[in-house]
């Protein structure tokens, strides 16, 4: 096909380009899609059931990722491709496979709420969105449909912590006997808890098998269980014969006509070759990550643009934001010398604890801070619970027996086996101007693409959430019976870093958002950009705030309303 | 020293490497980790997981850990011996990896064998493998104790955490050892339906 044939072009392919080329593809666009990384078959190339004494050093992770099983093909330290950073630091993690990070994450998918969209007018604080949650509500639901999700029944909803339908949601699978001792414990602090929601099918979707519950989903999943935008996504768009992708093609420029203000195509470097290319089709979509879309606009400055392009706000790259997140290891003892039982489930917590504090009960709290957290117990990797054991699951269970040898350390690896869990809170972050990117001057990456530099220092009111947070999860503790065996905040804090560098929890967002005028933010409700009509943004970069929901479900539902405005307006020819 | 194995290795500096060292210590693994840290695909297969580098622990250093791993994990009515499942072999797999992890474990694991021999030696003249059984596991206690106690070297606390924690770790993702434990998951089920009545009956619910 000649690259003149494409109407739209799709730099990236993780959630919200998978998303993208879906719909458009669904609706007979043509599309292009770029991605940095190897191409990459969930398919054929994820290890289910193989053990870790299937593999040298028992499975453990090398730096040259030679013999762990998971899926991650990339990081934050990508050889030839550095950044820089001041202030608290920053991991930039970046897939370089197709998919992106969809293949290698958490699936936790909830909704953004009410309050989040509009967090001025409803709590004062922050600022609003464009689009309010009823305006959206629409778009998870088909989001949802598309992606397939677990979770609670709608009734079980608290406020400002929307659900989905009962008639898009799938069923929950029950939870683990920690995740009941949880539950328990915060009912008796009046918290409510309900199951996750979750991006794995518990009942068959399209070609996609339901969860058989067992293998750790950090791995990929190969049955198509659990979402990623290979299987989900890209595969059926590819069956409309409508999607072109092509691998190793690491995009530098958003390609202008002479004025300037209308974006012509994309040039990438062909990392097999070396070679610049350049790409042309009607429409630009940017979901490269919030953090590489940022730099390629800066990256894309020209004489009518000198800051870069779609940045006549001066916003581009500017506040930028995180998850915060703290834990706790505890050893329970109501977990000790348990018969063995089958807790494999999924990698993903099958319940948690919404944010439950607002309006009154937040003030009566002494909750003095914007936005809120929830809390979980940590399953990733399925260690402290009867898991799979690795090497590490028994690294805590070692440091419960100074000096144990002999029978008695099989005794008592038996008895705390499975007893050991982690408690995580994960946390809003405050709408901050001192969290922002720039282009480091004369350094380039081996691709020859100016690298970025970011700045990152956490507020006050970023600290009293996360001690907040901290608070409770030793109350859930004291409620469980448990023994707090580590404290992550105290650990930072002896650092003199009680949170941690920007990127930590891989939810970095915003950089390009979105508003309803042109001189305070660099997209418009449907994220497009208000400079160049012809560009939009379809990953975290159109985040105006960031609550304590994880932002995969809301980056793919405004990536589907992008999609939705992108073939309107092709159909109108009015693009 | 397979050389193909180097192509793709990544430094990463020494504050990074305490980072992950302490994102390891705990068991939340958290998620925030993720994606945190270095790993480019070499396009290894998941599936041939063949290590690539010779095992470089001498007779006599081999002999003395298969003694020291029955001290640690003998055999008793659950399952069988260290030495039966052939866990010193992979502690040679181990400490000889071409990695900065296990390098670091090399250096620990080969000072406190050497610890071990010249107090086997200063004892009996004799060398830890050539020692008494009664001797060997006299030496082990001592050892064992101190680090109860917090009273020996730093040094052969830490080769004692190691050794423990590289047994056990290699012990218990046997199957055999894994049946030991109690893991009987990893096995596809058509649904997930919580824990067994008996279970919910031990904790209360």
């Amino acid at each position: 096909m000649a690259t003149s044939d494409y109407q739209v072009i799709v730099v990236g392919s993780g959630a919200g380009g998978g998303m993208m080329a879906y719909r458009l593809t669904q609706a007979g666009v043509n599309v292009l899609m770029l991605e940095a990384g190897r191409d990459y078959n969930p398919r054929t190339e994820t290890a289910m059931f193989n053990l870790p004494a299937d593999r040298g050093l028992r499975g453990e992770n090398t730096p040259d990722h030679r013999f762990t099983f998971d899926a991650r093909i990339g990081g934050s330290d990508i050889p030839g491709e550095p950044y820089t950073a001041e202030g608290v630091g920053f991991y930039w993690g970046r897939a370089r496979m197709l998919g992106g990070r969809t293949i290698h994450w958490g699936r936790v998918t909830p909704r953004y709420g009410p309050d989040d969209f509009k967090s001025y007018t409803r709590t004062d604080r922050e600022i609003d969105w464009p689009v309010s949650y009823e305006e959206m509500a629409p778009y998870y639901d088909r989001t949802e449909q598309i992606v397939g999700v677990f979770g609670p029944d709608e009734g079980e909803a608290v406020y400002n912590s929307p659900v989905s339908p009962n008639h898009i949601r799938q069923k929950p699978p029950a939870p683990r006997l920690p995740e009941m001792l949880f539950a328990r414990a915060c009912a008796g602090m009046g918290i409510k808890t309900h199951a996750t929601q979750v991006a794995i099918l518990t009942s068959p979707l399209a070609d996609r098998q339901a969860c058989f519950y067992a293998t750790d989903c950090i791995r990929g999943c190969s049955i198509g269980a659990g979402f990623d935008s290979v299987i989900g996504c890209i595969t059926p768009a590819r069956r409309t014969g409508k999607l072109t992708v092509i691998t190793d093609a690491m995009a530098c420029e958003v390609v202008t006509d002479k004025t300037g203000g209308r974006a012509k195509g994309v040039k990438y470097v062909d990392k097999k070759n070396g070679e610049r290319k350049v790409v042309h089709a009607k429409v630009v979509v940017l979901a490269a990550s919030a953090m590489e879309s940022c730099r390629l606009l800066l990256n894309s400055g020209n004489a009518s643009a000198p800051n870069g392009l779609a940045n006549s706000s001066g916003l581009v790259g500017r506040y930028l934001s995180d998850t915060l997140a703290t834990g706790l290891s505890l050893q329970v003892p109501a977990l000790e010398n348990l018969p063995p039982h089958n807790e494999d489930g999924t990698s993903t917590p099958h319940l948690y604890a919404p944010w439950w504090l607002h309006g009154r009960d937040k003030e009566r709290a002494g909750a003095d801070f914007s936005g809120g957290y929830k809390m979980e117990m940590s399953a990733f990797g399925l260690s402290g619970r009867q898991g799979l054991p690795t090497l590490r699951t028994f690294k805590p269970l070692l440091g419960l027996s100074k000096g144990l040898y002999g029978v008695a350390l099989k005794q008592h690896l038996r008895r705390y086996y499975g007893s050991v869990v982690g408690l995580t809170a994960f946390a809003s972050a405050s709408l901050n101007e001192n969290c922002y990117m720039s282009i480091e001057t004369g350094k380039t990456d081996r691709w020859g693409i100016p690298v970025p530099r970011f700045h990152w220092r956490w507020t006050d009111d970023d600290y009293r959430r996360i001690e907040h947070a901290n608070k409770s999860l030793h109350q859930v503790a004291g409620h469980m019976g448990a023994v707090v065996i580590e404290d992550y905040f105290d650990r930072y804090r002896e650092k003199g870093e009680i949170l941690r560098a920007g990127g930590s929890t891989s939810h970095e967002v915003g950089g390009c958002r979105m508003g309803d005028d042109p001189a305070s933010s660099v997209l418009n409700s449907y994220s497009c950009s208000w400079d160049v009509p012809n560009l939009y943004l379809a990953d975290g970069a159109p985040f105006v705030t960031h609550s304590e929901k994880n932002p995969t479900l809301t980056i793919m539902a405004f990536a589907l309303r992008a999609a939705d405005n992108i073939i309107e307006r092709l159909e109108n020819n009015a693009v | 020293m397979n050389t193909t194995l180097n192509k793709g290795f990544v430094s990463i500096n020494r504050r990074r490497v305490l980072q992950l060292m302490a994102a390891s210590a705990g068991v939340v693994t958290m998620p925030c980790d993720l994606l945190a840290g270095t790993t480019l695909d070499q396009g290894g297969d998941k599936f041939n997981p063949q290590i690539t580098w010779h095992k470089t622990l001498g007779d006599a250093q081999r002999k003395t850990l298969t003694v020291l791993g029955n001290f640690i994990l003998p055999a008793d009515e659950k399952s069988p011996s260290a030495s039966e499942l052939k866990i010193a072999d992979f502690i040679d797999e181990w400490v000889s990896a071409p990695y900065p992890d296990q390098q670091q474990d090399k250096k620990i694991i080969l000072a406190g064998l050497a610890e071990l021999d010249r107090q086997a030696y200063e004892q009996s003249s004799e060398y830890f493998n050539q020692s008494s059984v009664d001797q060997q596991a006299e030496l082990f206690d001592q050892l064992a104790k101190h680090v109860q106690k917090g009273t020996g070297t730093e040094e052969m606390a830490q080769f004692f955490e190691r050794l423990v924690y590289l047994f056990v770790g290699g012990f218990y993702t046997t199957p055999q050892g894994m049946a030991d434990i109690g893991y009987v998951g990893n096995r596809p089920q058509t649904s997930f339906d919580g824990p067994p009545k008996e279970i919910l009956r031990l904790t209360g619910f």
